[in-house]
């Protein structure tokens, strides 16, 4: 699966699923404190991205919601797929890690740091 | 800024603009979702809260886009995204300063004239009135179906008894309509000033709910004659004439002759009924008069009430319609048929400006709308000369929605400057609107650039850039495929068939077409109410208002003699040919209006409201009203002997139509008795527009001066030559006679005339710009689309000529096409304006809203204006060189 580099709006949402179920409102709470709040999708922008999520299979409705789920509230959970799609970019990223003009700039900004 | 409504009615909006499958799906987290952050936001403080709105409605804007209009995977970016498009659009739009300023220009015209005509629509419909809860405030009226009278003036005894008697009114007030009655206020230096005042009821400003900016206000028992004379001043008047003393507050003046106590200062800016009003006074009404006939005979005070704690309109009127019916019984004589009504203050104040100002904001609005399409129409144009950027763009892997949003940005951007822009200008608008006062606006609040007019124009701005912006930019987004970098110059720009550019052609010439019809009715209305003759020949004459104050000539002798002597003097002045004295000039409301009996009528009949005016012989002849029967006045009419009288032609018309009129008697007194005055008919003169241009001349009585010696105040004078200090000589000859008699106003005739089609002036001018404006950019939109189709085609052009088309072929190619598009909208626009042309009625004077003439040159116009714009593209296409265009391809 995941033929092509995830969209950060996309990765981000897949890697607020990894610890469990979750609804929008949730989602949005996780990337905004993964990120200290530079990264804050619309309400617009989320649901669309979570539709596509849901057509492409990378996500689907959670199969045993929370204990103090609420009712009005649809939950979400990773799917296989998604799992790999996300695992796949986070590889893709690690892998980005090693290479040499990438630590060239960390240790730059190290040095500015 | 602050939003009334619930969270949840504004992001309902939001979801509505979502694809189905959205809102199907999650629409109700959706909402829960969006209303839970919105609350979230708003306790971080309001700019926290206005960012927050800001960014999920232009993220649900660009999701909505994409969701709805791309079918490539989907997704909007984040904000971060947002910026970046921004940044991108302003160096974008850098590159391209020629389209930038055109688009700014034309949508700060569009936003500029709608934010202007919104500041007078609000001052005078929409902002409350400056009064405590207006809301609670009603005009009162009476209406008496004998004499036809709608809305009219109450009698003081009336006023008095439903003051007394309807309970769900917690008081009621009265004032004097109409023009402002001037005193002569003798100034500290001794100097006689001229002030407008109004005279009121002393619970006027308790029942308007107005705070005192000094003193206290007067009381209802304070409007009587055995009472000390008081008078509430403007702040205006307080700070210019008071020096804004702050013991104003027991003050003196010396008013007309009387030692008249300042009570009261109003605050700045409070005034009523309109701003012209320096001070108010009380009626001054003698308590012996309540009992007299005609204290409920006379109806010359306008009542205003407030309603009592809890109660409605309703039952105000139903109350009010009781008491009227109690009154005619209990005054069968003086109050037959007499009934009273009510109608909320500010539909009294400014309810006939209702219909006129909601039509100007309707051709403003027009206007805008086609400014905001013209401007979509030119980045279209751009959009098409760009798509192999965005197709480059596309390649290297930028998603549709970054395009979308990028090109939405640039939108914004653009909707941003010609707010700015629009804003600017409409400061200047609000200038000239408040300086030319048309349609009386500023009768009761002033017009001005305030919070709610602003955010007018923002969210205008806004809305327009949303408006031009998305449509191009999802054509664009859709027509930028990646595989077009494999298929040559120019293949992208094939992919999108223009269909939507051709599409606002129609749309912007129906629009036009509308704005240019509506122009073409009110110049025509205009130019009627100009060639609409006032009855007068006005060229070199002169009216002149004399203040006199009001106990100095208290018998007639001595105020015939100062006028003789005055006459004498001015008549003196080297240039001026005559002067007359006379009770107002016309198309100024001047005179008065009496019942009226003929000697010969069966007893009962009563002609009502007949007008009535004194002058002196000179009048008719100073006015340049002509003499058609009999003669005028002479030297010594109505000194002794006969009285007489001369009559218009309306008047003739009205009640001897056919009949000879002269040596008929008439007399003012409904009920004649043998004291009656009747008075002889010795002349019949031309009639006089009375009222306004618009109005047709009533019947009207002419006295002689000495007759009528109480209400006279005017002086006109024919003078030929330069006008070069015509006041200072009257004020010399006046001040010869009595140094103590200060000048009013000095007009000329010819003004008086001008400023009587003033309104109609100014609506024309305003369509005929919205007109010429929508001509123009209804010129630049088809020239703009002309031009592109013309650059797309120049291949097939090319081949047409290689196998053997003649260049004017070619030409009537281009040039039909266009035209066909145009004439499709001329025709719908026609179309609309036809079945819409009823809302223009009431701006026009003596011409049908369907005016055939408009409704055949309007669209001739336009017609003419797009073969204009068609032109030269067509020529260019005419000029293509067969060879080259088709090597290029």
């Amino acid at each position: 699966m995941a033929p092509s580099p995830l969209t950060p709006l996309s990765f981000h949402i897949l890697l607020s699923l990894v610890r469990g179920a979750s609804h929008g409102y949730g989602m949005l709470k996780e990337i905004e404190a993964r990120t200290d709040g530079r990264e804050a999708p619309s309400t617009g922008a989320l649901y669309l991205a979570l539709q596509r999520l849901e057509r492409e299979g990378l996500i689907g409705p959670a199969a045993d919601p929370p204990a103090d789920a609420d009712g009005r509230r649809r939950y979400w959970a990773l799917t296989s797929a998604g799992r790999d799609a996300a695992r796949l970019e986070v590889e893709r990223m690690a892998s980005l890690l090693d290479d040499e003009a990438v630590q060239a700039l960390r240790g730059g900004g190290a040095r500015g740091g | 800024m602050a939003d009334p409504r619930p969270p949840s009615r504004w992001f309902r909006f939001l979801l509505r603009l979502q694809s189905r499958s959205i809102r199907r799906e999650y629409g109700v987290e959706w909402l829960e979702t969006a209303v839970g952050r919105d609350r979230a936001a708003a306790e971080r403080g309001v700019a926290a809260w206005i960012g927050h709105r800001g960014k999920e409605a232009l993220g649900a804007l660009a999701a909505a886009v994409t969701g709805r209009w791309t079918t490539e995977p989907r997704e909007v970016g984040m904000l971060g995204n947002w910026m970046q498009d921004v940044r991108y659009g302003v160096r974008s739009l850098r590159r391209r300063p020629g389209f930038v300023a055109a688009a700014v220009l034309v949508l700060g015209a569009g936003i500029g004239a709608t934010t202007t005509i919104f500041s007078g629509v609000h001052a005078v419909l929409l902002a409350p009135l400056p009064f405590h809860e207006p809301d609670r405030l009603v005009g009162l009226w009476e209406r008496n179906p004998d004499f036809g009278w709608e809305q009219e003036q109450a009698a003081p005894a009336n006023v008095l008894d439903w003051r007394e008697r309807v309970e769900a009114f917690d008081d009621v007030a009265a004032y004097r309509d109409g023009s402002l009655g001037g005193a002569t206020w003798i100034d500290e230096a001794g100097d006689p000033r001229r002030v407008a005042t109004v005279q009121v009821t002393g619970n006027l400003f308790d029942v308007l709910g107005l705070r005192p900016h000094l003193g206290t206000f007067p009381t209802f028992d304070d409007t009587w004659s055995t009472g000390d004379p008081w008078a509430v001043v403007s702040h205006r008047f307080w700070t210019e004439s008071l020096g804004g003393d702050p013991d104003a507050v027991g003050r003196l003046l010396d008013l007309d002759g009387l030692r008249v106590r300042v009570q009261a200062v109003l605050d700045p800016g409070v005034s009523f009924p309109n701003d012209e009003a320096d001070l108010w006074t009380p009626y001054y009404w003698d308590p012996a008069a309540v009992g007299q006939a005609w204290f409920r005979r006379a109806h010359f005070v306008v009542p205003v009430a407030r309603l009592a704690d809890g109660a409605t309109v309703e039952q105000a009127r139903a109350q009010l319609d009781a008491v009227a019916l109690q009154l005619q019984q209990e005054h069968p004589d003086l109050n037959t048929n007499m009934f009273a009504g009510l109608t909320p203050l500010r539909e009294r104040l400014v309810g006939h400006l209702d219909r006129p100002l909601r039509t100007l904001m309707a051709g403003v609005g027009l206007l805008l709308l086609l400014a905001c399409v013209n401007v979509g129409n030119l980045f279209l144009v751009r959009a098409w000369g760009r798509l192999d950027e965005l197709s480059v763009r596309r390649a290297v892997g930028a998603t549709p929605e970054r395009i979308v949003g990028q090109l939405l940005a640039e939108a914004l951007l653009v909707g941003a400057a010609g707010g700015v822009v629009g804003i600017g200008l409409s400061v200047a608008g609000i200038r000239l609107l408040t300086a030319l006062r048309p349609l009386g606006v500023a009768g009761v609040t002033s017009v001005s650039l305030d919070g709610a007019v602003l955010a007018f124009g923002v969210v205008t701005s806004l809305g327009a850039a949303l408006l031009f912006g998305t449509l191009p930019a999802v054509r664009a987004a859709r027509g930028a495929a990646p595989v077009s970098l494999a298929g040559g110059r120019g293949a992208a720009a094939r992919r999108v068939r223009g269909g939507l550019g051709r599409g606002l052609v129609p749309l912007q010439t129906g629009l036009a077409v509308i704005l240019v019809l509506a122009a073409g009715l009110v110049t025509r209305s205009f130019t009627r109410l100009q060639a609409e003759d006032a009855g007068i020949e006005p060229e070199g004459v002169w009216a002149l208002e004399l203040a006199i104050p009001g106990t100095r000539y208290a018998n007639r002798d001595a105020a015939l003699g100062f006028f003789d002597g005055v006459l004498e003097r001015i008549e003196a002045i080297p240039g001026v040919e005559r002067a007359a004295v006379t009770g107002g000039v016309p198309l100024t409301f001047a005179g008065w209006t009496s019942q009226l009996v003929a000697r010969e009528w069966e007893p009962g009949r009563v002609a009502f409201d007949v007008r009535h005016r004194a002058a002196t012989p000179g009048y008719f002849d100073v006015m340049g009203v002509p003499l058609l029967e009999g003669r005028t006045f002479r030297d010594g009419d109505g000194l002794d002997g006969e009285p007489v009288a001369v009559v218009n032609h309306t008047f003739v018309e009205t009640f001897f139509p056919g009949e000879p009129v002269l040596g008929r008697l008439v007399t003012f007194d409904r009920e004649p008795t043998e004291n009656s005055v009747w008075r002889t008919i010795v002349g019949v003169v031309g009639d006089e527009r009375q009222a306004t241009l618009s109005q047709p001349p009533d019947p009207e009585v002419w006295e002689p001066f000495p007759q009528d010696w109480g209400l006279v105040r005017t002086i006109v004078l024919k003078r030929s030559g330069p006008a070069d200090d015509l006041r200072g000589a009257l004020a010399a000859a006046v001040a010869e006679v009595d140094p103590a008699v200060p000048l009013g106003s000095l007009r000329s005739m010819e003004t008086i005339v001008e400023a009587a089609s003033a309104d109609a002036r100014f609506l024309s001018l305003l369509f005929g710009s919205f007109a010429t404006l929508a001509l123009l950019l209804a010129a630049v939109g088809i020239y703009g689309v002309t031009a592109q189709v013309v650059r797309r085609r120049v291949p097939e052009f090319g081949v047409r000529m290689a196998l053997g088309a003649q260049r004017p072929a070619v030409v009537r190619l281009v040039l039909f096409g266009a035209l066909f598009l145009a004439g499709i909208g001329v025709l719908v626009g026609t179309l609309v304006a036809l079945a819409g042309a009823g809302v223009m009625e009431s701006l026009l004077y003596d011409t049908g809203s369907r005016d055939p003439l408009a409704f055949v040159t309007a669209p001739l116009l336009l017609l003419a204006v797009a073969a204009l714009a068609a032109w030269w593209p067509a020529a260019r296409a005419a000029r293509v060189d067969p060879v080259r265009s088709l090597r290029a391809e």
